[in-house]
C-alpha cells in the first residue's frame, strides 16, 4: 500500500515536472516571439503563426513586412536560441555526469575553445571552403571542437593510461588556457574584423535565420539522442568509471558515445552562436536541485529548461537596452554567475 | 568458479603480481590478506576484470574472464568497493536500482516489475530499506556501506568481490557485515573473494586465505595453516603472535608493541616484597605473564601484583573471588591487576629463593603447610572433594621469555619438585598412610617478564627448568621444615 | 609635474607677447574657435602672401584641449597620431614632413610609406626616436593616451591636439588648426574654401530634389547592424542632399534589431563596410527577413568607402559626392 503510494508519487513528480518544464518552455517561445523592438500586436503574432507557420488559412490580410518580422526574424531567432540553449544543458549534464564534476562543462573540455579557434581562424584569414560555401565558419567551427576534445583525450591518455575524469579535466583546462591564449592572439593581430570576432566570441543568435537553425537541428538531435540513450550509463558514471565498469558499463563503448554526443551539442551550438557561457553549467545544476540527478530525467529536463532558459535571456538581451542588443553571452553570465556561485556554497555547505 | 593460472599483473615494466595460482570454489569464502603493496588489490581488480593481464589466466566458470561481455559479466560478479562517491545527490533507491543496469536490455527499457522486485529485496535483505528515499549523502558510514552491498546484491551474483569492505567501518558494522556475508554465502552459495586487512576478520570468516607478499604467494590454505606467527612475521615484519580465539577455532593474531628499555634494573631486582602475617604481596613496576591457578586472575594473564593472603584454617566463602576483592579493597590494593592466592599456612614459615645464574634470573616463594597432605596416586581413596585452602603455594617469576608451551612445562617442572620435596620430607598422606605428593589444595604460578632471553623449553633438564626444580625443590623443603619445626615436630 | 607647470608658464607668458602685439581678442578665449585660428592666422597669410614665406614661427596656437602650444619653427618632421590629420597633411602639401603615423593610416598611398608608431596606443619610445618637431593627436584618444602625450611633452616636444569633428563645420575649424600648426596655414584656408564650394555645389543640386521624391536610406556600418545616427558625418551629408536617415532617432553609431530595420523599411541601403567584406550587398539580399524592404525588392544597395563617410578630413567631400551620386543617381549621376 504505502509502496504503491510512494510509486505514484514518483510517478506524478515527473509527470509533473515534465509538464511544467514543456509550459517553460512554451511559454519562453510564445513570449519570445511575441516581444521584440518593434511593438506588434499580440493577435496579429498569432495570426501570423497560424497562417504562415501552420499553414491554417484564415483568409486575413497581414502586412508582410510583419510576417517577416516574425517567421524570418524572430521565430527562427527563437528557436536558434532554444536550440542552443538545449544543446548546451544537454551537453552540461552530459559532461558533469561522465566527469562526476559538478563544476565541469563544454568549457572544461575544451570543445568550446576548440570550436570558438576555428571560428576565428575562418574569421581571420576570411576563408571559406568549396562545398560548404557560407557555412565555412560553423562546419570548421564543429571540426575544431571535435580536435581539441580527441586532442584533449589524447593527451589525457598520455599523461595517465586508465584517463580519470580529472586527468581529462586538467588536460582540458590546459588545452582551453592555451586556445584562449591563440584567440587573443589572433584577436590582436586582426584589424578591422575586430569587432565581429569579439561579437562572435561574446556569443548572439542575432541576425542568424534559418539557416543556422538547420545547421544546429541535425547536431541537436543526433547529439541528444546519444546522450539519451546512455542516461543509464550516465547514472553508472557518476559513481565514478571503476563503479560503472563494474556495474556492467562497457567503458569504452559508452564513454566515446557520450562524449561524442556531447561534443556534436556543444559543437553545433557554439558554431551557430558563439561561446554562451555559464548554461551548461547552470542549468543542469538548477534541474538537479529540483527534480534530482537521475540522469534518465536529468538530460531530457535540462533540455527543455536550458531552452526556454536561453530564449528568455535572449529575450531580455535584445529588449533590455533596445534597439541596442546585448551580447547573449553577457547576460547569461550575468545570470549564471551568481545563481552559479550560490550552487556552489549549497553544496559546500552541504558537504561539510 | 574462479581459476587463477600463473597470473602475472603491473604496470609498465614493474610487476605488481607474480605468477600467482589458486581456484576458488564456489560458495567459498576467499580471503586475500597481505601488507600494503603486496598487489592484493591490484588483483581483486583483475579478478573484476579491471586491470590487463600481463601473463597467464583468469578463468570464471571455465571461461576466459576477457570472453565476457561487460553487462553479461555484472550479471555474474558484483563489487563492494570501499566507497562510491558521486558528487550528486542520489536516493537510496535510485543507487541499488543502479544494480539492475545490467539486467536492461535495449536502449529505451526502463525497470521491470522483476527488477523492482529484487532491489526491494535487497533494501531489506541489508536492512536499508528505511532510508529508501533519501539522499545517500545524508547516510552515515556503515549505512552508506550497506546500501552498496544492496546494490552489489541486486545484480544478483554469483561471485562476490569485496574491496577491505570493512575499512571505513566501526568494530560493529564490520562484525554485522561480515556476518551477513557469511550467511548469504551459505544461503545463496555466493562465492566471496574479500580483500581484507584485518588478519583477524580474514581468519574469522574465510574458508581459505591468500597470503601474498610483495606479488608472490607466501601461503594459501585454511586460515589456521596460514596465520602462523613465523608467516605472518616474515610478511608484515612486525613482532605479533598467533594465538587460539577463545571460542570458536580460529587463529588470532596478536601484535607486540616495540619494548622500550627503560634502565638495566633486572626486573626481578626491582619487586617490591611486602611480608606480614597477612599476606605476601610482591609488586613490579611492570607486568609479567602468569599462568596460575589462582583465586584470582587464573589462567593466561597479565599482572603487575602477586598477593598470597593468608586465612584462617576454617574460612569459608560463597564467593571466594568476591570476598577476596572486598579484602584488597579494604587494603587499598586495586584489584584488576592482582593475582591472588591464599593459604592456611602461617606467611613466616615462607620461603624465598633466588637464583643469580648467568642468564637465569629466577625468583621462587613457596609457602607450605601440609596438613591436609595427599599422596596422588591413592587420592581416589579419600572421600569427596571439600573445598579446602591450599597450603602449598609456589610462585615462579622468570626473567625470559617463554612461549605457553613452556609455561606448561614449567609447570610439570615445580610439580614434580615439589612432589620430590614432599617425597624427601616423608610428608604422609594421612588417610592412606602413604607418602603424600602435595596437597590437596595446592595452587601454582609462573609469571614470566616475556622479554630479554628466550627459553622455548622449561622441562627438568632444560637449563630454566634445572633452575626452576632445584628452586622450588629447595624452598618447599625449606618451607615444610618451618612448617614442621612450628609444629613441633 | 613641475615641467608640465613650467612649460605652460612659459607657454603663457610667450602667447601674452603676441598676443600683445597682435589682436585683443587671442586672449579672451581659451575654446578653440575658428574666428581665433583665423585671426591669428591673418598676419601669416598676409606675409605668405607678400612672399615672405610662411615663417612667422615661433607662433603659439591654441588647441583643441584649450592649451597654447608654442612652435618655435616650421615644423619639418611631424607625427600624427589618427589617420584623419594625417590624410589633411598630405592634403596641405605637408606630406614630405610627415615622418610618422599609425597602423590605421591607409590614406594616400604614400603614407605607407612612412614609419608607423603604433595604432591607438602609440609608442612613445618610437615617437621619440624619430625626432618630430610636432606630435599631432586628436580629442578623440587624447584622454586614453594621455600619459604618453605628456612624456612627448616633456621631451620638449610640441603636442597639438586637434578637436573631435563630428559636423562638416568643426572639420574646417580642425582642418584650419592643423594648417595653423603646420604652417600651412594658405593651404588649409584654400581648402576648406574648395570644400565649401563643392558642398555649396552639392546642397544646390539637391535642392532640385521634391518632398515626393526624398528617399529613405538606411546606411549600414558593420553586418551586426550598427548604423550611423544623429550627429555623424553621414546624417549630416544625407541631410545635405535631402535624404532621410532612418536611424537618426538615435545619437552617435548605435545598434538597430533586423525586426526594426525591416520595420522602417528603407528604400536605399548604403553598406559601408564592403572594403572588408566580400558580396556585402548579395548578404544582405539572402537575409530571408529583408525580401520585402524596398531596397532589396528594387535592388538599391550601394557600398561606398567608409573612410571618405567617416574620416574628419578633406575627403569627405568625395563622400558626399559619391552618396548622393548613388541615392539620386539622374540628379547627381554624370
Amino acid at each position: 500500500m504505502r509502496q504503491s503510494f510512494i510509486q505514484r508519487y514518483l510517478a506524478n513528480n515527473h509527470f509533473i515536472a515534465y509538464t511544467s518544464v514543456i509550459l517553460f518552455c512554451a511559454f519562453a517561445l510564445i513570449i519570445s516571439i511575441g516581444k521584440g523592438s518593434v511593438e506588434l500586436p499580440f493577435s496579429t503574432v498569432i495570426l501570423i503563426v497560424l497562417t504562415e507557420g501552420l499553414h491554417i488559412p484564415l483568409g486575413v490580410e497581414l502586412d508582410p513586412m510583419h510576417i517577416n518580422i516574425v517567421m524570418e526574424i524572430r521565430l527562427p531567432r527563437t528557436l536558434l536560441a532554444m536550440m542552443v540553449g538545449a544543446c548546451l544543458a544537454v551537453a552540461g549534464a552530459a559532461f558533469q555526469g561522465f566527469l562526476k564534476n559538478p563544476l565541469a562543462d563544454p568549457y572544461t573540455l575544451g570543445v568550446s575553445s576548440g570550436a570558438a579557434v576555428g571560428a576565428v581562424v575562418v574569421l581571420f584569414f576570411g576563408l571559406s571552403l568549396p562545398l560548404v560555401g557560407r557555412f565555412t565558419l560553423p562546419f570548421v567551427s564543429i571540426i575544431t571542437g571535435f580536435l581539441t576534445l580527441f586532442v584533449v583525450i589524447g593527451f589525457a591518455r598520455v599523461v595517465q593510461r586508465s584517463m580519470s575524469a580529472e586527468t581529462i579535466i586538467l588536460a582540458g583546462i590546459i588545452f582551453s588556457s592555451f586556445l584562449g591564449a591563440f584567440i587573443s592572439l589572433m584577436i590582436s593581430l586582426t584589424g578591422d574584423e575586430l569587432r565581429q570576432i569579439i561579437n562572435w566570441l561574446m556569443g548572439s543568435v542575432a541576425l542568424r535565420g534559418w539557416s543556422y537553425v538547420w545547421m544546429i537541428l541535425p547536431c541537436f538531435v543526433i547529439g541528444f539522442i546519444l546522450l539519451f540513450f546512455n542516461r543509464h550509463e550516465l547514472n553508472a558514471l557518476a559513481f565514478g568509471e571503476e563503479t560503472a565498469r563494474q556495474l556492467g558499463v562497457n567503458l569504452k563503448v559508452r564513454k566515446l558515445m557520450i562524449l561524442l554526443g556531447a561534443t556534436v551539442v556543444t559543437g553545433g551550438a557554439v558554431a551557430v552562436s558563439g561561446t554562451i557561457g555559464f548554461v551548461g553549467l547552470v542549468i543542469p545544476h538548477l534541474t538537479r536541485l529540483i527534480w534530482g540527478s537521475d540522469h534518465r530525467h536529468l538530460i531530457p529536463l535540462s533540455m527543455f529548461v536550458g531552452a526556454g532558459f536561453l530564449a528568455l535571456t535572449d529575450l531580455v538581451a535584445r529588449t533590455l537596452l533596445a534597439p541596442t542588443e546585448l551580447p547573449i553571452g553577457v547576460i547569461t553570465a550575468m545570470i549564471g554567475a551568481p545563481v552559479f556561485a550560490l550552487i556552489l556554497l549549497r553544496q559546500r555547505k552541504i558537504v561539510s | 568458479m574462479i581459476t587463477i593460472d600463473n597470473l602475472t599483473l603491473g604496470y609498465g615494466e614493474k610487476k605488481v603480481i607474480e605468477s600467482v595460482s589458486f581456484a576458488v570454489e564456489k560458495g567459498e569464502i576467499f580471503g586475500i590478506v597481505g601488507p600494503n603493496g603486496s598487489g592484493k588489490t591490484t588483483l581483486l581488480k583483475a579478478i573484476s576484470g579491471g586491470q590487463d593481464v600481463k601473463e597467464g589466466s583468469i578463468e570464471i566458470n571455465q571461461r576466459s574472464l576477457a570472453s565476457y561481455h561487460s553487462k553479461e559479466l555484472a550479471k555474474i560478479m558484483a563489487v563492494l568497493p570501499q566507497q562510491s562517491e558521486t558528487a550528486f545527490t542520489y536516493a537510496v533507491w535510485d543507487v541499488v536500482a543502479l544494480g539492475r543496469y545490467p539486467y536492461q536490455k535495449g536502449w529505451l527499457q526502463g525497470l521491470t516489475a522483476e527488477d523492482k522486485d529484487i532491489i526491494h529485496k535487497a533494501l531489506i535483505q541489508t536492512g536499508t530499506e528505511a532510508f529508501k528515499d533519501k539522499p545517500l549523502q545524508a547516510l552515515s558510514g556503515g549505512e552508506r556501506q550497506r546500501v552498496l552491498l544492496a546494490r552489489a546484491l541486486a545484480q544478483e551474483p554469483e561471485i562476490l568481490l569485496l574491496d577491505e569492505p570493512t575499512n571505513h567501518l566501526d568494530v560493529s558494522y564490520q562484525m554485522s557485515l561480515m556476518n551477513s556475508l557469511k550467511q548469504w554465502s551459505r544461503d545463496r552459495n555466493l562465492t566471496v573473494i574479500a580483500v581484507l586487512h584485518d588478519l583477524n576478520m580474514a581468519s574469522l570468516y574465510c574458508d581459505r586465505v591468500l597470503l601474498l607478499d610483495e606479488g608472490q604467494t607466501i601461503a594459501l590454505n585454511e586460515p589456521r595453516h596460514v596465520m602462523k606467527t613465523d608467516h605472518l612475521i616474515h610478511v608484515y615484519k612486525t613482532p605479533l603472535e598467533c594465538g587460539e580465539h577463545p571460542s570458536v577455532p580460529s587463529p588470532l593474531i596478536t601484535f607486540v608493541p616495540e619494548q622500550n628499555q627503560e634502565n638495566n634494573l633486572s626486573p626481578i631486582d626491582q619487586l617490591a616484597i611486602d611480608r606480614n602475617e597477612k599476606w605476601i604481596k610482591v609488586t613490579s613496576p611492570t607486568r609479567w605473564k602468569a599462568l596460575s591457578s589462582a583465586v584470582l586472575g587464573a589462567g593466561f594473564s597479565w599482572h603487575n601484583t602477586f598477593v598470597n593472603r593468608h586465612v584462617h584454617k576454617d574460612y569459608q566463602c560463597d564467593d571466594v573471588e568476591e570476598e577476596f576483592k572486598h579484602f584488597l579493597e579494604a587494603h587499598h590494593v586495586s584489584g584488576t591487576d592482582v593475582l591472588g592466592m591464599m593459604t592456611a599456612a602461617m606467611l613466616e614459615d615462607g620461603t624465598i629463593l633466588r637464583s643469580n645464574e648467568k642468564d637465569m634470573n629466577l625468583l621462587v616463594m613457596v609457602t607450605a603447610g601440609t596438613s591436609n597432605a595427599v599422596d596422588a596416586a591413592r587420592a581416589h581413596e579419600h572421600p569427596s572433594f571439600v573445598q579446602q585452602i591450599g597450603t602449598i603455594n609456589t610462585w615462579v617469576f622468570i626473567e625470559g621469555k617463554l612461549p605457553e608451551s613452556a609455561y606448561v612445562q614449567a609447570l610439570m617442572t615445580v610439580t614434580e619438585a615439589k612432589a620430590k620435596a614432599m617425597h624427601d620430607e616423608e610428608i604422609m598422606d594421612a588417610s592412606t598412610q602413604t607418602i603424600a605428593t602435595g596437597t590437596s589444595t595446592d595452587s601454582v604460578m609462573i609469571a614470566a617478564t616475556q622479554e630479554g632471553t628466550k627459553f622455548p623449553y622449561a622441562g627438568t633438564i632444560t637449563p630454566i627448568g634445572k633452575v626452576v626444580a632445584k628452586l622450588v625443590y629447595d624452598a618447599t623443603r625449606e618451607a615444610i621444615v618451618r612448617n614442621k619445626r612450628r609444629r613441633g615436630l | 609635474m613641475f615641467k608640465k607647470w613650467n612649460v605652460l608658464v612659459a607657454a603663457m607668458m610667450v602667447a601674452l607677447i603676441i598676443t600683445a602685439c597682435g589682436e585683443s581678442e587671442g586672449t579672451e578665449e581659451v575654446e578653440p574657435n575658428i574666428e581665433q585660428g583665423e585671426a591669428t592666422t591673418e598676419e601669416g597669410n598676409e606675409e605668405s602672401a607678400d612672399g615672405t614665406a610662411t615663417d612667422d614661427f615661433p607662433r603659439t596656437v591654441t588647441d583643441a584641449l584649450g592649451d597654447e602650444v608654442t612652435i618655435d619653427e616650421k615644423p619639418e618632421r611631424m607625427i600624427s597620431l589618427i589617420p584623419s590629420i594625417t590624410e589633411t597633411l598630405y592634403s596641405l602639401d605637408q606630406g614630405d614632413n610627415v615622418v610618422g603615423r599609425t597602423d590605421w593610416d591607409n590614406y594616400p598611398e604614400e603614407v605607407l610609406e612612412v614609419e608607423s608608431v603604433g595604432d591607438m596606443t602609440f609608442d612613445v619610445e618610437r615617437v621619440l626616436s624619430l625626432q618630430p618637431d610636432l606630435v599631432l593627436s586628436h580629442e578623440s584618444n587624447a584622454h586614453s593616451s594621455e600619459e604618453g602625450l605628456e612624456q612627448i611633452r616633456s621631451a620638449g616636444i610640441p603636442v597639438v591636439v586637434i578637436n573631435d569633428a563630428t559636423s562638416i563645420d568643426a572639420v574646417y575649424e580642425a582642418i584650419t588648426l592643423i594648417g595653423e600648426a603646420s604652417g600651412a596655414d594658405e593651404q588649409a584656408e584654400n581648402t576648406v574654401e574648395e570644400m565649401k564650394e563643392r558642398f555649396a555645389a552639392v546642397e544646390e543640386k539637391a535642392s532640385e530634389i521634391s518632398e515626393e521624391e526624398r528617399v529613405s536610406v538606411w546606411i549600414e556600418v558593420s553586418d551586426e547592424l550598427y548604423t550611423a545616427g544623429s550627429n555623424t558625418f553621414i546624417d549630416e551629408m544625407l541631410s545635405m542632399i535631402n535624404a532621410d536617415n532612418i536611424a537618426n532617432t538615435e545619437d552617435g553609431w548605435p545598434q538597430f534589431t533586423e525586426e526594426e530595420v525591416v520595420t522602417l523599411n528603407p528604400e536605399v541601403i548604403i553598406t559601408t563596410y564592403g572594403y572588408y567584406v566580400e558580396d556585402a550587398d548579395e548578404k544582405i539580399k539572402d537575409r530571408a527577413a529583408w525580401q520585402d524592404v524596398e531596397a532589396v525588392v528594387n535592388d538599391r544597395i550601394y557600398d561606398v568607402q567608409s573612410d571618405e563617410v567617416t574620416r574628419s578630413g578633406p575627403r569627405l567631400i568625395k563622400g558626399v559626392e559619391e552618396l548622393a551620386s548613388v541615392i539620386y543617381p539622374e540628379v547627381f549621376g554624370e
